[in-house]
């Protein structure tokens, strides 16, 4: 479809451009631009994600399969009585109602939630880090040998145990350690030496815990930098050579 | 900042080339074992705001997936997703020469994450009853002939923008199907998912990892890439002004310290003078 002379698809470019340089006009501080253009990005969201449930999920996986439903087959009328229910909501009364749609959603979906983080994440990453340190540390999976490689074997062990033992409230803790149980000079010596190596464990998993914000910090600073490369890409070539277009035009 | 990221797109920049991560090459590899004609499902898990870095990484992906004549079934686990999709799959799609529903067809949003993606494992038919772009039933396109299940697929490829999609897949579909397993993430994400694509046995076969990830695998499948070129030197140009900002930043910090630490405290003498009256 066009306008006299231009097509649509150049005026959405044209807009896009206009509504990034709104949002790039917070660099000069909070300004009634940003955040009219604020509004419409969570309108236009809100909107579109209305219209995306209605079209492709009501209408297909709750509408649909209920008309087909029959005196002999009523299961696609569930998924229908369980979302009716959560209407339930409306009114202080009948509240209790919606709780049986949510029991069914929040149940399930911890459960696969959880049975998932134990078979997908906890023990195969357990088993990841159960590596040999001894002699065979040196030999890499494919074949040969490599310090660095073993190197690193050592640093995933010890950086996973000296964390994990940084969120020990118990050790390091005044009192605690090998020599606690015992009275006298030896028990007192037992215990200094016990609290410090624990507090020097638990200062090493700090390192690591700070080495690896730092890490996820610096990716999302790259992530960023991407974004903006794509804004400005978007600006100095597509949008300039529309404007100049649409100029040429007018 | 915004002057530094602006700079490469105004005066030519050049970097020698980079060579390939190993993880790059591996999801490189990932695909390139895939029989022709065989169906590859890719999940593409971003919405509008990731755009600037996703996009790239995307079109990449499913730039080769087409060109390979594989049948791509795309889905997604969020709202925006099958839109921005369409809207590559279509542009690809026209460059090769490959056509809707026989090459390529768009499942659709699927909502319901954990739930959803197992309901999509066991009966992609029944999760996905019609397609994005048409809404006819989705059995009834060529492209997903002899497709029932997640297992029927040679490949999943997941592109997301943050690492809760890929750790789904990993632990909804990777725990229960032999299907292998392949991601492209931004950079953000990459440390995130880092631990399930490394070991003896990684879960992850190959990752691609933000604009650097979809440079290198521009050049290992021989696409020009030159626009991602200077997107990356942008990247690049930020990141060397954040670093030396870092950098200035602290040696400010520590000089004034040292500084407050050595001069001679002023009052002192008086102070000592007080004391011996």
């Amino acid at each position: 479809m066009m306008l006299p002379g231009i097509p649509f698809e150049s005026l959405g470019i044209l807009l896009a451009g206009l509504l990034t340089l709104a949002v790039l006009s917070f660099v000069a501080g909070d300004n009634p631009v940003y955040r009219l253009v604020e509004h419409v990005f969570v309108g236009v969201t809100a909107g579109y994600a209305a219209v995306v449930a209605y079209h492709h999920v009501l209408v297909p996986k709750v509408v649909q399969p209920a008309m087909t439903a029959s005196a002999e087959n009523v299961l696609p009328l569930v998924p229908l009585l369980l979302g009716g229910l959560l209407v339930g909501h409306l009114s202080r009364r009948t509240s209790w109602l919606a709780s049986i749609p949510l029991a069914v959603v929040i149940g399930v979906g911890a459960a696969l939630a959880l049975a998932g983080a134990l078979a997908g994440t906890l023990v195969p990453q357990v088993i990841a880090t159960a590596v040999p340190l001894g002699e065979d540390a040196l030999g890499m999976p494919g074949g040969g040998a490599n310090l660095v490689f073993a190197l690193g074997r050592w640093t995933l062990v010890v950086g996973v145990v000296a964390t994990l033992m940084s969120f020990s409230t118990g050790l390091g803790a005044a009192g605690s350690g090998t020599g606690a149980a015992g009275s006298g000079t030896g028990g007192s010596v037992g215990s200094g030496i016990g609290h410090g190596a624990a507090l020097a464990i638990r200062q090493v998993g700090r390192g690591v815990l700070l080495t690896a914000l730092g890490a996820v910090f610096a990716s999302i600073a790259v992530s960023r930098f991407a974004l903006l490369a794509g804004r400005v890409a978007f600006l100095t070539d597509e949008w300039l050579r529309t404007l100049g277009t649409m100029l040429a035009f007018g | 900042m915004l002057i530094a990221v602006t700079l490469p797109f105004v005066v030519p920049f050049s970097l020698p080339p980079a060579s390939a991560s190993a993880s790059s090459r591996a999801f490189y590899e990932a695909v390139e074992r895939v029989p022709a004609s065989s169906p590859v499902l890719v999940s593409i898990d971003w919405e509008a705001g990731q755009l600037g870095e996703m996009e790239p990484l995307t079109r990449g992906v499913v730039r080769r997936l087409l060109a390979r004549d594989l049948r791509v079934l795309a889905m997604s686990l969020a709202p925006q997703g099958p839109a921005l999709a369409q809207r590559l799959l279509d542009e690809e799609g026209a460059r090769l020469g490959r056509r809707y529903g026989d090459h390529y067809l768009n499942l659709g949003f699927i909502p319901g994450n954990e739930p959803a993606l197992v309901s999509f494992a066991t009966a992609i038919r029944t999760a996905a009853p019609q397609d994005y772009r048409f809404s006819q039933s989705s059995g009834s396109y060529a492209a997903l002939a002899g497709v029932e299940r997640a297992a029927d697929v040679a490949l999943i490829v997941v592109i997301a923008a943050d690492d809760a999609a890929p750790t789904r897949w990993v632990q909804q579909i990777g725990t229960r199907l032999p299907v292998p397993l392949v991601v492209a993430v931004s950079a953000g994400a990459g440390p995130l998912i880092a631990p399930y694509a490394r070991g003896d046995r990684p879960q992850i076969k190959g990752t691609l990892i933000g604009l650097a990830g979809a440079n290198e695998y521009a050049s290992l499948t021989g696409d020009s890439a030159t626009t991602l070129w200077t997107r990356l030197l942008a990247q690049s140009t930020g990141q060397a002004i954040l670093v030396a900002a870092i950098v200035l930043g602290n040696v400010v910090w520590l000089g004034g310290h040292l500084w407050r630490r050595l001069r001679p405290r002023e009052g002192a003498a008086d102070e000592n003078r007080w004391e011996t009256a």
